[in-house]
């Protein structure tokens, strides 16, 4: 009994100075939160993203405006459940000052309501949410816009740059998949065109043969598949030999290096908008490529891309106020950004939604290598009218 | 009529991809009373070990018998190190072997990356026939053609060999066999590899009908898997074929036709089948 009380003496005050230490750090540095998928069905877009985190805070040596910084990365394995205690922990133990991500749409939409009332200032690394959800999400800023955004810049081009008068499209039914067909076809048949077919895919649907043999004859095809999803549905395309020219509302492969090279010759081609492609010919691209092969020994992704360009943006807002870490003076902050993105600039519009500069790019094949070209570019502008987002096209 | 027949033969080559997936499990359900949930790791395994193969050799061949021997070691690992101490514990084994989907899953992702990988397909296999109207792929009529032979090969060595017939007795009555002096160790393990084994091979072989497989695949294809081994009956080769074909066609017609419901109509087999002969069509009865 004798010993056992000099033992819980020691034990608590080395817990006190442990959890002062702490909370001191926690005050002192700046604390960035980060929740992607690192292991489920997005992993393919959250191990790319991670790495532009790592890489962009590498490249300002852990110091934003001033103070040290630290990032602090969660796996939300595609589960809303899991995401809402990541955010959570990261809000309430670990103090964040800010919370980028999840990435999955549903972890997304359950973060927003967490965010809301906590007032976290969060944002999004791709073009979050369908804008049902970011109409809803006060917190939450998608420098990227958002799903119908992103939908709508494919549905523009289809019509006026492909002159393209009636579309069959065929989507994975899931939230993310309705919103970027729904983008489209809101702009396709704003400028004349029509869907002679609408399918849906229930999830997890491993053969869409079924589908691709009942599809109706249009002037294009218009498919969506979510994550690793995409491979197996464009190759099945392929293989049935489809006669019509193919235009995604988004589809991540073209802009994933290698998954483009694993789907091969099936996906060359095909079109698709994206906020940002590895081929980008600028030299602000040139150099980032260059730093992101040097540490990582491969290409960026889009959602490499897009990540890194968030992380100026965070860094922009801190360095605005001072390295005032609470929510009223980041949000202004953020409202007021304006960083000079990969394909134009970041800035936010109606409802903390970033006017969105996307490019329309094509597979094509070079020698046996397999790339992606920039046909054109779209600066797609959000309004909320009452509770709905409405997008249209930025004249250049 | 051109879209009938289509989608007539894609629900008969979907449904060999289902058989070849659920013979395996229903021979270690069977034999061994088993419940191996890390059955369809097990089988994206045999994928991307065969694929590796495949793109290393080029040979079609070697990728099945690579994806079967990775898929086969897999699962007697598992059996030999964790479920022969488990034997008749259901709750247990449901336990290890749902851990072994994450342990698999995660090693796969942090060994071979995010990346799904796509099928592999032999030039002998390539190209497409018309039909009806309807540009077919000629390897669903080759996975077809494997299905029935594959088939084939099970139904002789669980009806024909000596093999088969201890295999049979010890699904009925293990202890009786065990009295007569037949030790079944060794063919619980060997049916414990070879069930993991056609797995894997499987895998290799259908992943041409569903153009690539992700390390993430595991569970979908247990789900299915399982539907199909209660509708056609545990043990039975014969039952796993009529299961995986049944539901095969009807959920292929049903995505067609009834595209609304389309996503429950496996289901909707599986509730009839349980409720008219829970024992499965062709399943030993209860």
């Amino acid at each position: 009994m004798k010993r056992r009380v000099p033992c819980m003496f020691f034990v608590t005050v080395l817990a006190v100075i442990f959890f002062a230490t702490g909370a001191q750090a926690a005050e002192k540095e700046i604390r960035i939160g980060f929740i992607t998928d690192l292991t489920s069905m997005l992993s393919i877009n959250g191990i790319s993203m991670r790495q532009a985190a790592i890489l962009a805070m590498e490249e300002v040596g852990y110091k934003v405006a001033g103070k040290p910084a630290k990032l602090l990365v969660e796996d939300e394995a595609s589960d809303p459940a899991i995401a809402m205690d990541k955010a959570r922990r990261l809000v309430e133990t670990d103090k964040i000052a800010l919370l980028l991500g999840p990435f999955h749409g549903g972890c997304s939409s359950a973060v927003a309501e967490y965010v809301n009332r906590t007032r976290t200032p969060n944002l999004s690394c791709s073009y979050s949410v369908p804008d049902e959800a970011q109409a809803k999400a006060h917190w939450t800023w998608a420098p990227f816009g958002t799903n119908n955004q992103i939908g709508y810049a494919g549905g523009v081009y289809a019509a006026e740059a492909s002159g393209y008068r009636t579309a069959t499209t065929m989507s994975i039914d899931f939230a993310a998949g309705r919103a970027f067909v729904e983008g489209f076809m809101a702009a396709f048949s704003e400028r004349g065109g029509k869907a002679v077919q609408d399918q849906w895919i229930p999830m997890g649907t491993k053969d869409i043969a079924p589908y691709i043999t009942g599809l109706k004859q249009a002037d294009v095809l218009v498919p969506w598949f979510a994550g690793v999803t995409v491979t197996a549905g464009v190759r099945q395309i392929r293989e049935f030999k489809v006669n019509m020219p193919i235009v995604f509302p988004q589809c991540q492969f073209p802009a994933f290096p290698k998954q483009l090279a694993e789907i091969g010759d099936a996906g060359v081609g095909m079109v698709s908008p994206e906020m940002y492609v590895w081929t980008i010919d600028t030299p602000k691209n040139k150099k980032f490529v260059e730093a992101y092969q040097k540490r990582w020994g491969e290409l960026p992704t889009s959602n490499s891309g897009s990540t890194y360009m968030t992380m100026q943006l965070v860094f922009e807002a801190f360095k605005k106020t001072g390295g005032d870490t609470s929510p009223t003076a980041l949000a202004k902050a953020l409202d007021t950004a304006n960083v000079e993105g990969f394909v134009g600039p970041i800035r936010f519009a109606d409802g903390r939604v970033g006017i969105g500069n996307y490019v329309i790019h094509k597979v094509v094949k070079v020698g046996n290598d397999y790339r992606t070209e920039v046909l054109t570019k779209y600066t797609i502008k959000t309004t909320k009218v009452g509770n709905k987002l409405v997008h249209s096209v930025v004249k250049q | 009529m051109g879209t009938v027949v289509a989608t007539l033969l894609n629900g008969v080559s979907y449904g060999m991809v289902l058989f070849l997936i659920a013979s395996g499990l229903s021979l270690t359900l069977g034999l061994m009373g088993i419940v191996n949930l890390a059955h369809g790791v097990i089988f994206v395994l045999g994928g991307f070990v065969g694929l590796f193969v495949a793109r290393a050799t080029g040979s079609f061949l070697l990728a099945v018998l690579a994806g079967g021997i990775a898929s086969g070691v897999a699962g007697l690992i598992i059996e030999r190190g964790f479920l022969r101490f488990l034997y008749k514990q259901n709750l247990p084994q449901v336990l290890v072997t749902f851990g072994f989907i994450y342990i698999l899953t995660n090693l796969m992702l942090w060994v071979c990356g995010p990346q799904p990988r796509s099928a592999f397909v032999p030039s002998y296999f390539a190209g497409s026939v018309v039909i009806a109207g309807v540009s077919f792929p000629f390897h669903r009529f080759a996975i077809m053609g494997i299905g029935i032979a594959i088939g084939a090969v099970l139904w002789w060595l669980q009806e024909k060999t000596k093999v088969g017939a201890i295999i049979r007795a010890g699904m009925d009555n293990a202890e009786m066999v065990g009295g007569l002096g037949i030790n079944l160790t060794p063919i619980n393990v060997g049916a414990f590899f070879f069930g993991s084994a056609i797995a894997g091979a499987s895998c290799v072989i259908g992943v041409q009908l569903f153009g690539s497989v992700g390390f993430g695949d595991g569970m979908d294809m247990l789900l299915v898997a399982v539907a199909v081994i209660i509708v056609g009956g545990v043990g039975s080769v014969q039952g796993a074929l009529v299961g995986a074909l049944l539901i095969g066609i009807i959920d292929t017609f049903g995505r067609v036709y009834l595209p609304a419901i389309s996503q429950y109509t496996m289901y909707l087999v599986l509730i009839l089948v349980l409720v008219v002969r829970p024992s499965g069509l062709l399943g030993r009865r209860l």
